[in-house]
């Protein structure tokens, strides 16, 4: 099945497809608050006109469609792209072909398909590809950062040269029932799961806050951390990630948390607790 | 530093930053990658690669969701690890840089989305004659040279700031720098919070604690980890073919950990 839906026969669709795999690539490079990714949208979909469309008007029409808001992350672009490839095919065989749906499928994907895309990569892949990179380079191994790019890129790139081909077989029906029946509400509980599971063992492992302080008492000596560690192992930066939670939800910018996690260090330094 | 291995580590960063955005984010832009980079062209590839690693745990949370305007690591990790190696100091002093930086370098962020826009008008009339050749010469042109404020800055701070950065370091006290030390434990902190804020639910928030258990009492490798998180992900998404529907409307139910 698998092979069936990233199959393409047409030497010419399949030169045309990798086109449109390269430059979907690019959709963010031009990046503005107005149109978003809409210039990256229209180059992407060049080929596929002139392609498709042999009259310079209908040509010219093409590209204004394709010039309008659009933003999705660009790994995951590809579905979309691929899909509107398939969309304009249609279009230009078919006169009664309603124009319009191209662009409102295109909207009504883009959000969902962002969202795995955060997910799944953002939440997720970066994560655990960035941990394992960060262990090995703190050993002072640069194989720290190439065994980070190959695993994030590995799996990434499968989904953004794939993720055209997919895009242009399966059809709107199939991506617009998969967004509505809730498959795709699946692969991104599912990457959440992954993503949540990772973040929570790194917190544990990464975030280091202890307290070396000691307290003397009526002249017997307690270790503040050993009292800590017995109630829970990293209670600290379990805590110190909720407090920062915390302010992030009150809408303070993590940088300034970062400055102020700098003026605790040397404050606990001169008081002498860290 | 000289004038020259400025201008070269400017114009590496620069096509790195194009690279990052013309290739779908392949996390080439990232502190883990950089710093060894800016470490091998200064001579200490070991510094570099060090430096690399705090910096990227410290940034590990910085990322850009939608239109977000997250702070500059890589300018950050750039300029803080080249003054760290010029100077002839450690990985601290790297950071005592990069996070100031950071915070200032996402302004820059903003002005190339600004400057990028200003092409839109341009752009119209160009899809309106379909002018394709046009059309594919503003996009490539966009995708870098917007950056130029962003790449003059940090060749200027290259070229002439150890002085500056010099100067201010002899004015730290030392145990300032012992602090901003202990300050580098506390830091991923805010970006384990960053990715929180995007993922967590109630619903969800189980799986957290899973991870967290996992790590504190049985000392899984964080890849074991995430295999385990795999394998609950499937038996919990891939099998279960009645709720789906419900697995959607509960994304929506993103709920405040603290019912404040």
């Amino acid at each position: 099945m698998i092979n069936q839906a990233l199959k393409v026969n047409d030497a010419e669709d399949k030169k045309m497809l990798k086109k449109v795999f390269w430059r979907t690539m690019t959709l963010s490079s031009t990046y503005n608050y107005e149109r978003m990714q809409a210039l990256g949208y229209v180059y992407t979909m060049i080929p596929v006109i002139k392609r498709y469309y042999k009259d310079e008007d209908q040509r010219i029409e093409a590209y204004k469609r394709h010039y309008e808001l659009f933003n999705t992350t660009p790994t995951m672009g590809g579905f979309i792209t691929g899909l509107s490839t398939s969309m304009e095919k249609e279009a230009s065989k078919d006169e009664e072909f309603d124009k319009t749906s191209i662009n409102a499928v295109k909207l009504s994907l883009m959000g969902p398909f962002a969202g795995i895309g955060d997910s799944l990569f953002q939440g997720s892949l970066r994560i655990i590809a960035l941990g394992i990179g960060i262990a090995l380079a703190a050993q002072g191994s640069i194989l720290g950062a190439v065994i980070h790019l190959l695993l994030y890129n590995v799996v990434a790139h499968l989904l953004r040269y794939y993720g055209v081909f997919a895009g242009y077989n399966m059809g709107s029906t199939f991506l617009k029932s998969a967004s509505e029946n809730g498959l795709l509400g699946k692969i991104t509980k599912g990457a959440g799961i992954v993503g949540l599971m990772t973040v929570g063992a790194m917190t544990c492992s990464m975030v280091s806050f202890s307290i070396p302080a000691v307290a003397k008492i009526q002249g017997s000596e307690l270790v503040v951390q050993d009292m800590l560690d017995q109630i829970f192992p990293n209670l600290l930066p379990l805590l110190l990630t909720f407090a920062c939670y915390k302010l992030l939800k009150k809408n303070v910018k993590p940088i300034w948390i970062m400055l102020g996690m700098m003026v605790v260090g040397v404050l606990g330094k001169v008081i002498g607790i860290f | 530093m000289g004038v020259l291995m400025a201008l070269i580590i400017t114009l590496v960063v620069w096509v790195i930053t194009w690279a990052e955005a013309w290739f779908a984010y392949p996390m080439i832009n990232t502190p883990l990658v950089l710093c060894p980079i800016v470490g091998l062209l200064l001579g200490d590839f070991q510094a570099g690669i060090i430096a690399g690693a705090t910096l990227q745990m410290v940034f590990l949370g910085v990322m850009q969701i939608g239109g977000t305007l997250p702070a500059d690591a890589s300018l950050g990790a750039v300029i803080g690890v080249a003054f760290s190696i010029t100077l002839g100091q450690d990985v601290e002093t790297a950071l005592t840089f990069a996070v100031p930086i950071a915070a200032l370098g996402s302004t820059f962020t903003l002005l190339k989305y600004i400057i990028n826009g200003l092409v839109n008008p341009y752009v119209e009339k160009l899809v309106e004659k379909g002018d394709t050749k046009g059309i594919e010469r503003v996009h490539f042109l966009v995708s870098f040279v917007p950056d130029l404020p962003k790449m003059a800055i940090l060749f200027v701070a290259l070229a002439w700031g150890t002085g500056f950065a010099q100067g201010m370091l002899d004015a730290i006290p030392a145990v300032v720098q012992s602090g901003l030390d202990y300050a580098t434990g506390l830091m991923p902190a805010v970006g384990f919070a960053l990715l929180l804020r995007m993922m967590w639910s109630k619903q969800m928030a189980v799986f957290f604690f899973f991870g967290v258990i996992l790590v504190c009492f049985f000392n899984v490798p964080i890849v074991g980890v995430a295999c385990v998180g795999l394998i609950l992900a499937i038996i919990l998404e891939a099998n279960d073919k009645g709720t789906a529907v419900a697995a959607v409307a509960s994304d929506n139910g993103e709920e405040d950990l603290f019912n404040d």
